[in-house]
């Protein structure tokens, strides 16, 4: 029962769940290898550690999609899973249910990273969010900012918030690497 | 040998007049309630408790001004109070300047602890400010510089606290951007200049503090009594000798105002440590609580939270802040999406018309002391009029929409999530409610999400709404913040740490329950390691099960009835008599025939919660009090 509510907390409603994969997890073993799409928050240590990246990232990684046990669970790289590896304290999936999880066969170079030491690949337009650029003249954010070329695929205006890409259109969406943060946190500082 | 003799008895009739702690020194009495004190101060405590009847544990806020001692006010040390008075003794005196000249407002300030008391904070509007009469030169070689503030929004560079004549300044405290601040000090040139900088949250009530010393040239800054980035040291080190004032909330010129209220400020002319940092930062904000004997708390929560009090008001926490209010605190919560954008903007174009509503922003003081709230106008007697905004959810679950309102020339809202109204027709026009309707199962990933004044279509007046969210599941949670995107909470983990626990036989938790359980979820959990621990949690029969889990293995006793709903004070205890595992509720008891040794040292109390995530309780109890003892019998 322990288990069970865990998943259901980590998908947010869905049964799904991530395992980091022991020395022993291989791919085909226990699992299909997949590249996974994911918007991911950066942590502390690992902003101060490389300055070009933003709280929130998005970024592409081999998975193995397991299946196994009747639910639906991800496996992390071999080398993510390594006690004392960076990119393992770096990164937190914000929703595994809103990733894209793609064949290897559309994402072949993504695959072959499994044993990678250092899987993760920073992809920001694949993010199936945007939000309007809002920036002013000195670069700062306006919440308020006038209608930008962002809008809905009606034309509507939404304000300087975050949107999915699928439903907006306009030259001046931005890519938006989550549209999830922590409370408290702000989306625009990861522009 | 009668002089030895004289001297033994000397010398006995001195050990004799020593104080106890022999055992035949000691007397046993009956405390209050009846119970022996077993030799020990008659203080009623059990050997651990969490929020008793007498507060012990739960610190009120102190007034910043009365919390510097004697030695720390130095040389032409002033404090402004949050009314706009001088504190005694303050050796220079701030004036409200400026056009409008700031303004007062009284709120509830409670962050943690018992005392909810009002509290009077100043509100900056344009050039307003507070500031020292025109040419007072004085350039301390050392200074500390505070303020305990809000900012409504942190998106520009708002002044907190200034020694500034507008164009030249000696050290001053500001925002500086979406989320941080800094405190900065120009040397004598006065071309360069250091800072130190902190993260803050906007809409909660910080303690910034600067402070500089020419020994070292270094500007240092402190956020809630913690030490932030400090700056590089200043050289030459000896500060601006421009002629200067002293402004709070605003810069002297009248530019950069705090967009929010200040409840107090101070200088001194020394620079206080860390150690005086912390101690101030702890009795201003109240954010230590503990238990009744000290017990420190720990609370893990990466998530800013809304903690409400009983009246409706409230205080944006920051991470890592447990919610405790005189009313108790709420259980743990899981991590859940709040789907809304723009909570606290309800004119942002996030949201759209329903007909044709005025909507004025920031027009009333919100439940959170912040001048967010909006007002809606509804001036159409045949149609609804309010506004709406399209939230992503799962599709075919439940979902619950909330707002805070407040009556204005109308008492009466309706909330409509995908279709499901709730209305609500006596707000009341002196305090907030938390009005909320739920989607028994949403039609889609995409749902409409009103707020609408009146409950009729011919319904015409105003309401004060705010803090508008839609979270997951059938019951309110607490209010999350929003702005351009939804937002994810963590769970919390909140503990107390103990020492030298004997082992504790009986426990009791006080709680308001919710009008629904959540099986396993807890209440609390009295723990040493995983393999010894003990839990009080709701079974699978929404009653109460304790679990006294020695070494691995678990001897389990079962309330006979199911936990009443709710309902307020709920008495719940589990207690083992060397025979049976007693489960009790509201002092009907069921015992269950177990045999095991009680372990001891338990490390922990998880209060609300569970030694490990994901055991949660949606919907919510309130925790009232937490008690445990080695007296197998002391709760029933």
């Amino acid at each position: 029962m322990r288990r069970l509510l865990a998943l259901v907390v980590l998908a947010g409603g869905t049964v799904a769940g991530v395992y980091l994969a022991s020395t022993t997890d291989a791919p085909g073993a226990g699992g299909v290898l997949r590249a996974a799409t994911c918007n991911v928050r950066v942590s502390d240590e690992c902003l101060a550690e490389y300055p070009a990246l933003k709280r929130y990232e998005t970024v592409r990684f081999p998975v193995l999609r397991d299946v196994s046990d009747g639910g639906l669970s991800f496996v992390l790289p071999r080398a993510l899973a390594a006690q004392g590896s960076l990119a393992r304290e770096c990164i937190e999936v914000v929703d595994w249910s809103a990733c894209d999880v793609e064949t290897c066969a559309v994402r072949p170079s993504i695959c072959a990273d499994w044993d990678a030491g250092q899987p993760l690949t920073r992809v920001r337009s694949a993010s199936k969010f945007v939000i309007p650029d809002c920036r002013g003249a000195d670069g700062g954010w306006v919440d308020n900012h006038a209608p930008v070329a962002c809008t809905q695929l009606d034309g509507g205006w939404r304000g300087c918030n975050v949107g999915l890409r699928a439903e907006r259109t306009g030259a001046k969406c931005l890519d938006a690497p989550t549209g999830v943060v922590y409370a408290g946190e702000r989306l625009e500082d990861s522009l | 040998m009668r002089a030895l003799a004289l001297l033994v008895l000397v010398a006995l009739t001195a050990e004799a007049a020593l104080p106890p702690p022999g055992r035949f020194q000691r007397t046993n009495r009956r405390c209050v309630g009846g119970r022996s004190d077993r030799g020990l101060p008659c203080d009623s405590l059990a050997w651990f408790e969490f929020a008793p009847a007498s507060g012990a544990g739960l610190p009120s806020a102190a007034n910043l001004c009365d919390t510097l001692t004697a030695a720390e006010k130095v040389g032409n040390w002033w404090c402004l109070n949050g009314d706009g008075t001088m504190a005694s003794g303050s050796q220079r005196t701030l004036s409200a300047a400026g056009s409008p000249t700031p303004s007062t407002q009284t709120d509830t300030y409670c962050p943690n602890g018992p005392s909810c008391g009002s509290r009077t904070s100043i509100r900056t509007s344009s050039t307003g400010r507070y500031e020292v009469a025109a040419g007072v030169t004085n350039q301390p070689s050392a200074l500390t510089a505070c303020a305990l503030v809000s900012a409504d929004a942190l998106a520009t560079t708002q002044t907190l606290i200034s020694h500034s004549d507008g164009t030249n300044y000696t050290f001053t405290c500001a925002t500086s951007g979406a989320a941080t601040a800094t405190c900065t000090a120009r040397n004598t040139t006065p071309t360069a200049s250091a800072t130190g900088t902190v993260t803050l949250t906007a809409g909660a009530v910080h303690l910034v503090c600067g402070t500089y010393a020419t020994s070292d040239g270094v500007p240092r800054i402190y956020l809630d009594g913690t030490a932030g980035t400090a700056g590089t040291a200043l050289s030459p080190a000896t500060l601006n000798s421009a002629s200067v004032n002293w402004v709070a909330a605003n810069t002297s010129a009248g530019t950069s105002p705090l967009v929010g209220r200040t409840l107090g400020s101070f200088v001194t002319d020394t620079q206080l440590d860390a150690t005086a940092m912390a101690r101030i930062a702890r009795a201003v904000l109240a954010d230590a609580p503990t238990g009744a004997r000290g017990e420190a708390l720990s609370e893990t929560r990466a998530s800013v939270q809304f903690c409400e009090s009983s009246d409706g008001t409230g205080t944006l926490l920051p991470s890592n802040r447990l919610c405790v209010t005189r009313g108790g605190t709420t259980a743990a919560q899981g991590s859940f999406v709040q789907s809304a954008l723009r909570t606290e903007e309800i004119d942002n174009a996030a949201w759209a018309d329903v007909g044709t509503p005025t909507v004025t922003a920031n027009s009333v003081v919100s439940p959170g002391g912040t001048l967010t709230a909006d007002t809606i106008d509804d001036n159409d007697g045949a149609a609804f009029e309010g506004r709406s905004q399209s939230v992503t959810v799962t599709a075919a679950a439940a979902y619950t929409m909330s707002c805070y309102a407040k009556a204005g020339t109308l008492a009466k809202v309706r909330l409509s999530l995908d279709g499901t109204t709730g209305d609500t027709t006596t707000l009341s026009s002196s305090s907030w409610t938390r009005v909320s309707v739920t989607d028994a199962s949403t039609s889609g990933v995409s749902v409409s999400a009103q707020v609408l004044v009146g409950t009729a279509t011919t319904d015409t007046g105003t309401v004060y709404v705010w803090g508008c969210n839609v979270t997951p599941g059938s019951s309110v949670r607490p209010y999350i913040p929003a702005t351009s995107a939804a937002v994810t909470t963590a769970a919390e983990v909140p503990y107390f740490t103990l020492t030298s626990a004997p082992a504790l036989l009986s426990h009791e938790v006080t709680v308001d329950t919710p009008a629904a359980f959540a099986t396993y979820a807890y209440f609390a959990s009295f723990y040493s390691a995983g393999a010894n621990r003990t839990e009080m949690y709701v079974g699978a029969a929404s009653n109460l099960e304790c679990d006294f889990i020695v070494g691995g293995v678990a001897y389990a006793g079962l309330s006979s009835g199911a936990i009443p709903t709710s309902t307020k004070g709920v008495r719940l205890s589990c207690s083992y008599d060397g025979t049976n595992v007693v489960a009790c509720v509201n002092g009907s008891c069921n015992s269950t025939a177990r045999s095991f040794t009680q372990f001891s040292g338990a490390t922990r109390v998880y209060v609300g919660a569970a030694y490990t995530t994901g055991f949660e309780a949606n919907p919510t109890p309130v925790i009232k009090g937490v008690k445990a003892d080695p007296n197998g019998a002391r709760f029933r």
